[in-house]
């Protein structure tokens, strides 16, 4: 059972929740819609498996990045509706230009023709 | 406010994490069947998008865990659960660690009571006490000045705030409310009051304006302590201005103090009136020297801020020469002056007082304390062998674990979250047992020495928490260590089909440990039992069944006029013509009660290095008889040896052969070279009577010089009154009461019986021969439940070992004496052990045992003979079931 955990999970530790903070920037969103966001957006290039969603929503609530609020869906059913905090926004901004740094990094080293 | 609310908003937070997750599930199922596909289809789909979903749900819920306590509190969990599966193992183990805690606790109350909570005054670590042993005093706690000593250090001092002295306190008669009763009263310095930091609850209290050392012009005032006030006065509020008679002199009432903490002797009295008016009233109170500057004085000061005790040692030392000439009296023999160039001075700090109760009791505590801290070890021995049983038991529980991922230390967790399971089960029940027992104690040992409250506080809930976690850490230690190394493969595989090993090395050494332990404590109680038996039935040299001890005080006024001699005489009369009474006499001694009038007795015209150290006692015709004490030869007193008549005396056997080794003592005469001639000229040796122990009974028999009460106006007015009863003294208390009272001069104030005052001034001896009793009862129950624990372990792991034995052929004796000759060989590694040890304990308590030498052979040999049946017999039961194991069963179980 040890084993089948090793399921594809994020790309590396923090992609999920930093693509989670940067869909909830545009629009409060609750986690279904969510999910459908996120594959959408990335041309269902990255395979994110839904059930992990949850924990990094659990997370992002504990460290105060988001908050989430009961509300009704488009559907019309009851749903957690989450929205990012001030905090969130500027972990989110901290984030993506680390990220960008360590992208650019990346890509120099596996492309050391170019220059 | 947050992590409250994630504590209890956690199951909410679970349930909406649920249903959110349900929520999630339903939508794209919902989605997926709009888009065609059944909804069964959909189902199947919409679980394999998400994922396990028990897994997100656990994932989200660990987010808001704190893993480390809740894995803590798991382990406590899953601890009580396994306790509750072996009720038995539990009840054994709490019930030993609530004995050994609570032990503990409750001695170390009795130490915090009597040595380390400070005065309940405030700063009372600023307080110094300091003075001289009293020359002659061989109390051990008392250090005192003489007045002019006081005044001169008072003056030349820079080192203290302030500093005070009092006189007493001493039971005399007082008229207050009209009521006349014996109450304790000092005489006090000006800065008494403001000095201890005592404030008024009514009035002023006694200042500088009242007390003039200088001119000794003595104010007539009073001052009532709370509890005086509230029994004599009811509390009530106008009581400033009355008049209180203290030996008949009148003393305005000028206040009451606040409420102190009562163990604080120093205040314990219930009047206190200035120093200056003590010579006024201690004539009559028969306190001799009624001179003020000749009266000795306990002294106490305060720390300026930023001294040190050290720096005002210093101080006072370089002083000391000066004040020590100044204060010599005038006119007083060279013996005196030779007593006041030995005096050394003492300065101490009077934090925690120095009291009479720390004097007595101190040093039996610290001993008691470390035999109950060993009881404490044998009971953790005991707990970790008792663990270490049950670990084998669970060996394969432990393999399984480890097999499915469990770390070495998070077993060995286990393990110890166990044993602070139990040592805090042990430990709440400790307290609850320590608080009756110091009830118990404090009413047994310390009910006739005044109130002593042992009611256990921070500092004791303290010790004991810490105590509970290192006995559990300690317990668990040995159990963890093995758990930690559990090797899971060797464990399971092994399992069922190994032969069993037997006691590992561990186990062993565990059971020596404890034999030598125990042994270590059956040692001790047996010499302090045996110390206290022989004190308390020592041949005393005098009756101490059937004689009462009366105790008197004046009436008012009852010592104006008194004639002693002819008084003393009229109430021996008196006493003895009622029935039942053999005889009667008064003594100035306290049989048992340790404190003595020591003096330096010499023959007339021998050179002062040939002086022999006596005590000196006090009595009238009628005493020996009364007390049993022999005449051995000469004649004995009698009532025509009075003032007019030759100073006669009487001695001791033992003081002959000092004073006249091989010659008859027999009208020679002998003198004190340390008291003036005019009024103790030489005096004649008349009779010599049988050796008795009369004052501290541990002592050996002093060497005793009697002198008649009935010639020495010094002695006047302290006599006891001893009583010899034909059969019991019971019922004679109220003729005896009539009689005193009918001559109008004192009242009874106590009649014990010469039995209770020996009992009483054992009761040191008695409290720790009883305690160590019990400890040593202790540790043998504790090292029979630990040794038939491991051996019992050992024999069930042996089980199928024990039956191949037998199929093979080996008899069943043979088999049960293996298992005791394996049990023996580990008993008497212990018993080695431990007499080495033994020997060490005995001689740190050789100073407070009596007539028994700490390496007494015999009590060890006892010890040790007790300790090989005990184990033995735990030895037995094990040891049979290995006999009567069925070999055709033990294999089968294959």
């Amino acid at each position: 059972m040890a084993k089948k955990r090793k399921e594809p999970r994020d790309l590396f530790p923090g992609a999920l929740e930093m693509m989670v903070l940067r869909t909830l920037k545009w629009q409060p969103l609750h986690g279904y819609a969510l999910a459908q966001h996120i594959k959408r957006q990335s041309n269902n290039l990255l395979r994110v498996e839904e059930g992990s969603l949850y924990p990094a929503l659990q997370r992002l609530l504990k460290e105060g990045l988001v908050k989430a609020e009961w509300g009704v869906s488009a559907t019309g059913r009851r749903v957690r509706i989450y929205r990012l905090t001030p905090k969130g926004a500027r972990h989110l901004e901290r984030e993506v230009s680390q990220f960008e740094q360590m992208l650019e990094g990346i890509t120099l080293v596996l492309a050391p023709g170019k220059t | 406010m947050n992590w409250l609310r994630r504590i209890f908003g956690r199951k909410r937070i679970y349930g909406e994490l649920a249903e959110e997750i349900r929520a999630h599930l339903d939508e794209k199922v919902e989605e997926l069947v709009a888009g065609g596909m059944t909804r069964e289809e959909a189902e199947h789909a919409a679980r394999r998008e998400f994922g396990n979903v028990m897994l997100a749900e656990e994932r989200g819920r660990d987010v808001w865990r704190w893993a480390r306590l809740e894995d803590f509190l798991i382990d406590v969990r899953y601890a009580l659960r396994m306790l509750r599966k072996s009720p038995g193992f539990a009840l054994v183990a709490i019930l030993t660690l609530a004995l050994g805690i609570g032990a503990n606790t409750a001695l170390f109350t009795l130490l915090d009571v009597l040595v380390l909570q400070p005065l309940p005054v405030p700063h009372p670590e600023q307080l110094v006490r300091f003075g001289v042993r009293n020359a002659g005093n061989v109390d051990k706690f008392y250090v005192s000045l003489s007045v002019p000593m006081f005044r001169e250090f008072s003056r030349e001092q820079r080192v203290f705030s302030s500093t005070f002295a009092w006189w007493g306190p001493v039971q005399v008669a007082v008229k207050a409310n009209g009521m006349f009763s014996t109450t304790t009263v000092s005489g006090v310095t000006g800065g008494y009051f403001s000095g201890w930091g005592v404030r008024p609850k009514l009035g002023r209290l006694i200042g500088p304006e009242d007390v003039d050392l200088k001119t000794g012009v003595p104010a007539q005032v009073a001052v009532l302590s709370y509890g005086f006030w509230q029994k004599r006065y009811g509390g009530a509020r106008n009581v400033v201005g009355k008049t209180i008679e203290i030996e008949g002199v009148p003393f305005a009432i000028i206040g009451v103090c606040r409420r102190v903490g009562e163990q604080t002797e120093a205040l314990n009295q219930d009047v206190a009136i200035p120093l200056t008016a003590v010579p006024q009233v201690a004539g009559r109170m028969g306190y001799a020297d009624s001179e003020l500057d000749r009266q000795w004085v306990t002294v106490e000061a305060r720390l300026r801020s930023g001294v040190t005790l050290d720096q005002a040692r210093a101080q006072l030392e370089s002083l000391w020469p000066g004040v020590r000439k100044a204060a010599v009296p005038a006119g007083v023999t060279p013996v005196v002056r030779a007593q006041y160039r030995a005096m050394r001075l003492r300065v101490e700090s009077g934090e925690h007082g120095e009291g009479y109760l720390e004097s007595v009791f101190a040093k039996p505590v610290y001993v008691l304390l470390g035999i109950s801290a060993l009881v404490l070890l044998v009971a953790c021995v005991n707990l970790a062998g008792l663990m270490l049983a049950r670990a084998a038991m669970r060996s394969h529980e432990m393999g399984v674990r480890a097999a499915l991922g469990s770390g070495g230390w998070r077993l060995a967790r286990q393990m110890l979250t166990e044993s602070l399971v139990l040592s805090a089960a042990g430990a709440t029940i400790g307290v609850a047992f320590a608080d009756g027992a110091c009830r118990v104690v404090g009413q047994w040992a310390f009910s006739s020495l005044g109130p002593v409250d042992l009611s256990p506080d921070l500092r004791v809930l303290g010790f004991t928490t810490a105590v509970a976690v290192l006995t559990g850490v300690a317990a668990g230690l040995a159990p963890a260590w093995r758990a930690s190394r559990t090797d899971p493969n060797a464990t399971l595989r092994q399992g069922t089909r190994a032969l069993g090993r037997g006691t590992g090395r561990l186990g062993k050494g565990l059971i020596v440990t404890q034999v030598a332990l125990s042994l270590v404590l059956v040692a001790c109680a047996g010499l302090f039992l045996q110390s206290f038996v022989k004190a308390s039935e020592m041949r005393l040299g005098f009756r101490r069944r059937g004689v009462l001890q009366v105790r008197m005080a004046p009436v008012p006024n009852g010592y104006r006029n008194i004639r002693w001699v002819s008084y003393y005489r009229e109430l021996t009369k008196r006493v003895n013509s009622l029935p039942g009474v053999v005889s009667a006499g008064f003594g100035w001694l306290g049989i048992g009660a340790g404190y003595v009038w020591k003096e330096r007795v010499r023959p007339v015209g021998a050179v002062n290095r040939d002086t022999v150290a006596v005590c000196v006692a006090g009595v009238t015709p009628g005493f020996f008889r009364t007390t049993g004490i022999r005449l051995v030869r000469g004649r004995s007193f009698d009532w025509g040896d009075d003032t007019h008549s030759a100073p006669v005396v009487i001695v001791s056997e033992n003081l002959a052969g000092s004073l006249f080794p091989g010659r008859n003592p027999i009208g020679r005469h002998v003198e004190l070279p340390g008291l003036s001639k005019s009024q103790w000229p030489p005096m004649e040796i008349v009779g010599v009577v049988s050796n008795a122990h009369l004052f501290d009974v541990r002592e050996g028999s002093p060497e005793v010089l009697y002198i008649p009460m009935t010639q020495h106006r010094q002695l006047e007015g302290f006599g006891v009154l001893y009583v010899r009863a034909k059969e019991g003294p019971q019922g004679l208390d109220g003729a005896i009461k009539a009689a005193v009272a009918s001559l109008g001069h004192e009242y009874v104030a106590s009649v014990s019986t010469v039995r209770e005052e020996i009992g009483q001034s054992l009761v040191r001896e008695r409290l720790t021969a009883m305690l160590a009793g019990f400890f040593g009862g202790l540790a043998l129950l504790l090292a029979a439940i630990g040794l038939y624990g491991l051996i019992a372990n050992s024999v069930a792991g042996r089980t199928r070992e024990i039956g191949l034995r037998m199929a093979l052929g080996a008899q069943r004796e043979a088999i049960a004496r293996m298992v005791m000759r394996e049990v023996l060989i580990l008993i008497c590694l212990g018993l080695g052990i431990g007499v080495g040890c033994a020997l060490g304990a005995g001689r740190l308590v050789a100073h407070m045992l009596y007539g028994i030498s700490p390496h007494d052979p015999v009590t060890l040999g006892a010890a040790a003979g007790v300790m090989i049946a005990v184990g033995l017999v735990a030895a037995y039961l094990p040891a049979r079931r290995a006999m009567r194991v069925d070999p055709v069963r033990a294999l089968r179980n294959e």
